[in-house]
């Protein structure tokens, strides 16, 4: 590798571990150290010298990160309210498609009473799995649709606790209805981690350059 | 000369915006200004800076503004705020404070 490679890596390893937020901030950064590098000289004998007396790139990108932490912690919490908001959404969704009633006359379009304990469940379980996301409790953020073993389960699971929950409080419920009920839990779930990873990703774009 | 670590704490900022305080300046710039000034005494290590400049310039105590220099050469100035001028005037005291008091102190010692 020669003195203007050895630059040029340089500064993408400080870009990149600057974690700076934006996308703009990144591309000025990286502008601003090769400005500085070429005022430095051409020479390969200037180019070494720039290099030593810069200093570490441990020490340059930690001093960058300090400086960009309040812009990434922003980011960050709103990854976690943009996960939670399209998360809840969804599962509201999901929710209403499951418990819409269509009839006549002035109630043609209307919620079915389990509509409430639904969404509420499901809120539960969105903020449950994005706790579990962010907190790295990695047995409840598989990714379900693509464990059938797991998926299975987790309705079997779902589907057991709606039993027993209105077995407890002496209300009947089909076991159809139960299904429908789990599968629609299970959705929740699934679709809910599936937003998590993306956002996931869509934050390390942004933070990695 | 290399100097503790210690003792460099905190001076970057103060040499930062002390040159500022008299025209706007790029980060190389500052850094050979900042040479010349000590009589090549004063030798940070370079990489150093840029954290400080961007610091500085989050916390809104400096501007910049990307201009061409004659040889079409793009260089990132910066400039003091009205914060950063009331900062740098403060830190100056108190650098000046600090260091008189030092003096008074080794001279104290050696004397």
């Amino acid at each position: 590798m020669d003195e203007r490679q050895a630059v040029a890596a340089l500064i993408d390893r400080l870009v990149r571990e600057s974690r700076v937020g934006s996308r703009r901030a990144r591309a000025e950064l990286r502008r601003e150290l090769e400005s500085h590098f070429d005022e430095a000289g051409s020479s390969p004998e200037a180019l070494r010298a720039a290099m030593e007396r810069f200093g570490s790139a441990d020490a340059v990108s930690d001093g960058f990160r300090r400086a960009y932490r309040r812009g990434r912690v922003a980011l960050y919490v709103a990854k976690v309210v943009a996960s939670i908001v399209a998360s809840a959404a969804v599962a509201l969704a999901l929710q209403a498609a499951v418990n819409v009633r269509i009839g006549l006359g002035a109630d043609a379009l209307r919620l079915a009473p389990g509509y409430g304990i639904g969404a509420r469940t499901s809120m539960g379980i969105v903020l449950l799995i994005v706790a579990a996301w962010e907190l790295g409790i990695e047995p409840l953020c598989a990714r379900l649709e693509r464990r059938p073993v797991r998926l299975l389960t987790t309705l079997a699971a779902f589907f057991a606790v709606i039993c027993v929950t209105h077995l407890a409080t002496d209300s009947a419920i089909a076991p159809a209805h139960a299904l429908v009920a789990s599968a629609v839990l299970t959705a929740v779930w699934t679709s809910t981690i599936a937003i998590l990873s993306r956002l996931d990703v869509a934050f390390l774009n942004r933070l990695g350059g | 000369m290399d100097y503790d670590r210690e003792f460099l704490t905190g001076t970057v900022g103060v040499l930062i915006l002390s040159l500022l305080s008299e025209r706007a300046m790029y980060g190389y710039e500052i850094l050979q200004e900042a040479e010349r000034r000590s009589a090549r005494q004063f030798q940070m290590k370079e990489g150093t800076l840029y954290p400080a400049l961007h610091q500085m310039e989050r916390a809104g105590l400096l501007d910049a503004e990307w201009r061409e220099s004659e040889r079409g050469r793009a260089r990132k100035y910066y400039t003091l705020t009205a914060k950063g001028r009331r900062q740098a005037e403060s830190k100056r005291r108190q650098w000046e404070a600090i260091s008189a008091a030092v003096r008074a102190i080794l001279g104290g010692a050696h004397g």
